[in-house]
């Protein structure tokens, strides 16, 4: 493979995996927010 | 493939006869992969911060790259053969632990990012790299290895 | 005595309603020690780092001090994380952390590794100049290395250990064990 195959690969399959683990991640910081809201707010 | 029956026959390996009959051994060898953890944790932290210019910005990042692939590679064997041990302990329970499958899903990935496309691209001359691609392999990288860890110490509270 | 003082103080801090309300709490309990655990891969990986270096075994073509100093910053940021996070978690278990032989060996062996640390620093400092270079650093650096990274895996350890209950008051052990531990109440029923 070349270098700018390779780049391209490496950039969106880095790109996928930001966004479902913010997505992921995001549904547990509301879920604790939500849960903090409960016992406190 | 049945991957229930793997998870049978952990359950009663040599393995598993050694690691269920000796909590002392288990803890140890827990230890281990904690230690390990953190040192690969260590080295993904150092070439990733790097690549984002954060780290170390007087050194090139092929040498950091270079010395901290090495090291991780290293952790890597140890972590896995330390996980395999510990689950043996409770193979069956795994089996059954949502977590564990995330865990093991986004290690399987991270393991394929690693060899077959951070170290691959990170061999080339870093000049000649799309600084946006430098920076996002190395975001994508830290935040792979953190989801492991993370559901890693969730398979503990689940 | 100072066994009688601590158990004293750990039951005042139990009787606060936030110690109960963070040890209750399933979804912020296990934030905070996930955070104690993941921020330790950026104090003790910064740190093996360091080590590595020191010993000659990583990054052996870039200067000591440059490694040290430029990785001292993330360090000690991760160090802070791990204090403040690890006062909550005592302060949400207060009385079986107090309890806990593995707690207190912890606590000694991070004093230890804090004072190998200052007198390592001192020397590292020295460095510039002399060695600073050399792939391979002098012995006494070594050795130093050597100790620094034992001693803080021994701290990693024993925190670990703490989850296990062998050594907890309500196992039935030798008097000396529960001096060790600060049993006060089961250690007057030998008496």
């Amino acid at each position: 493979m070349n270098q700018a195959t390779l780049e391209k690969i490496a950039a969106g399959l880095s790109l996928v995996v930001i966004v479902a683990a913010t997505w992921f991640y995001w549904v547990q910081i509301l879920d604790v927010l939500e849960l903090l809201e409960m016992a406190y707010g | 493939m049945d991957v229930f029956a793997f998870f049978q026959w952990l359950d009663t390996s040599w393995l598993a006869s050694i690691s269920k009959a000796y909590g002392g051994v288990f803890a140890v060898v827990q230890v281990f992969h904690l230690l390990a953890m953190l040192t690969l944790g260590g080295m993904v932290l150092t070439g990733d911060l790097r690549l984002l210019g954060v780290l170390l910005k007087d050194v090139p990042s092929e040498v950091v790259i270079e010395h901290t692939q090495k090291w991780f590679s290293v952790a890597l064997v140890v972590l896995l053969a330390s996980g395999i041990f510990m689950s043996s302990a409770v193979a069956i329970k795994l089996y059954y632990n949502s977590f564990f499958w995330a865990k093991m899903a986004s290690l399987a990935f991270g393991i394929f990012f690693v060899y077959t496309i951070r170290r691959p691209l990170l061999r080339y001359d870093h000049s000649t790299i799309n600084p946006w691609t430098l920076r996002l392999v190395a975001v994508a990288s830290m935040t792979t290895w953190f989801v492991v860890a993370a559901s890693g110490r969730w398979i503990g509270f689940s | 005595m100072l066994n009688e003082i601590l158990l004293r103080f750990a039951e005042w801090l139990d009787t606060h309603a936030w110690s109960t309300a963070l040890h209750e709490s399933y979804y912020m309990y296990s934030w905070v020690e996930s955070t104690h655990v993941l921020t330790l891969a950026l104090f003790f990986g910064m740190l093996v780092v360091i080590d590595l270096r020191m010993l000659g075994w990583a990054f052996t073509s870039v200067p000591a001090s440059t490694i040290s100093r430029r990785l001292e910053t993330p360090m000690m940021i991760g160090f802070a994380i791990m204090v403040v996070s690890g006062l909550l978690l005592v302060y949400a278990v207060p009385v079986r952390t107090t309890n806990s032989i593995w707690f207190r060996m912890k606590m000694v062996l991070f004093v230890a590794a804090g004072i190998n640390a200052l007198l390592f620093r001192n020397k590292m400092k020295a460095a510039v100049g002399s060695w600073d270079k050399d792939p391979i650093p002098p012995k006494r650096m070594r050795n130093g290395a050597g100790a620094s990274l034992a001693l803080w895996s021994c701290v990693v350890a024993s925190g670990r250990l703490m989850a296990y209950d062998w050594y907890d008051c309500h196992q039935s052990m030798p008097y000396f064990m529960y001096w060790l531990a600060g049993c006060v109440h089961e250690m007057a029923e030998f008496e």
